[in-house]
């Protein structure tokens, strides 16, 4: 995987397990949208009609969709939706499609009541096939996005180019301004190595994107080594750590890394060489143990 | 800021720049002379950063704490550890 797919396929993946209701609607419509563009038609409510059990219609594939993206998935609430929407589906579009489509976000699977569900409807109509597409299937999707189009959305990607040029002032805007957090006084930052993202079930994305800011990483060490502030390299690493304990347990590792991510670039996106100096950053305190945790079986 | 430590080099942790001291201490000397005749710069590294004057008054505190140095009249001298 290259740098730039890893750097969107992260986004795509932190925006598909963050967005919730409405907001995954609108996000489902413009993945689908930038991907099929006039052959997908989007469905939005109509006054007192709704949307007749239609969140989106793949006109080649003759697919409907209907999205489904609780807070949290509930099994008994799931198997309502479905059966409702599938038999409004069949009653207003059932001329129209062959594949019925339950587009959800649990990440974490369907429970099995609802697959239950699927797979009887399946059998109890005959010619309609129904798929429940998840993070999965839509990362497939995804990955058909055009490149303007990505940097539409997610923006510019730091490439190789960029890592040739970054200097040592990015590097130094970014760690003043992680500086700048408030740190714990007198906490221990741990002194054991960590390499491994294996341990902490980073995706391949995150790898990447470390290994990317990694081959800067040296620059970083290099900083503060010369600035004229021996503490702030500590000071920093304290900081780190502050924040990856309080993201911890909260969510997957890969929002944790996006999370630092931002906090470290700042909550506006940069440019890539922005974008690469927040990786040299992370990369440093990634291999030095600050953030993530360390393999089983390293001793300090 | 005592030892080094992962984000802090060899160079310029306290005990190392008081160590550097000690060895510019083979008589007595005033702390401004002191400072004037240490070399800025770690040995044999001329990127290191220079050494700050607030740093080598730590390091002078360090070594004055644990007994390494004395004043007398205004000189800092190596203090003599009975054999």
């Amino acid at each position: 995987m290259d740098l730039k797919q890893a750097y969107y396929e992260l986004r795509f993946e932190n925006a598909f397990r963050s967005t919730k209701g409405d907001a995954f609607q609108t996000f489902f419509e413009k993945l689908m949208g930038l991907v099929y563009k006039a052959d997908f038609m989007a469905c939005r409510p109509w006054g007192n009609q709704g949307d007749r059990k239609n969140d989106g219609f793949l006109k080649s594939e003759r697919r409907l969709f209907q999205v489904y993206a609780p807070n949290e998935m509930e099994a008994a609430k799931a198997i309502d939706k479905i059966t409702e929407d599938f038999a409004g589906a069949m009653v207003h579009w059932g001329h129209d499609f062959d594949k019925w489509v339950f587009a959800h976000n649990a990440v974490d699977g369907l429970p099995p009541h609802v697959q239950a569900l699927i797979l009887k409807l399946e059998k109890d109509n005959s010619g309609i096939k129904l798929e429940p597409w998840g993070l999965e299937e839509f990362r497939l999707i995804f990955r058909k996005i055009s490149e303007d189009d990505l940097a539409a959305w997610f923006g510019p990607v730091p490439s190789e180019q960029t890592k040739l040029e970054l200097g040592f002032g990015d590097l130094q805007i970014v760690l003043e301004r992680v500086a700048d957090h408030p740190v714990v006084p007198n906490q221990q930052v741990k002194d054991v190595p960590m390499r491994k993202i294996e341990a902490n079930a980073l995706s391949e994305s995150v790898a990447t994107l470390l290994k990317a800011g990694m081959a800067k990483a040296p620059l970083v060490a290099d900083f503060f080594n010369r600035w004229h502030d021996e503490t702030f390299g500590e000071r920093v690493a304290v900081a780190f750590r502050n924040k990856y304990q309080e993201l911890r347990g909260k969510s997957g590792p890969d929002q944790i890394f996006s999370d630092l991510e931002s906090w470290a670039g700042g909550a506006e996106r940069g440019t890539p060489k922005h974008q690469l100096a927040v990786l040299a950053v992370l990369a440093y305190y990634f291999d030095s143990c600050d953030i993530f945790e360390e393999p089983r079986g390293v001793t300090p | 800021m005592i030892l080094p430590t992962k984000h802090l080099s060899q160079d310029r942790a306290i005990l190392t720049v008081g160590a550097r001291i000690l060895q510019h201490l083979s008589q007595a000397k005033t702390i401004s002379s002191l400072w004037e005749e240490l070399p800025r710069n770690s040995a044999g590294r001329s990127d290191a950063p220079q050494l700050r004057y607030d740093a080598f008054v730590l390091a002078l505190d360090l070594l004055f704490m644990i007994g390494a140095i004395e004043v007398q009249e205004g000189l800092l001298t190596k203090r003599k550890v009975p054999v």
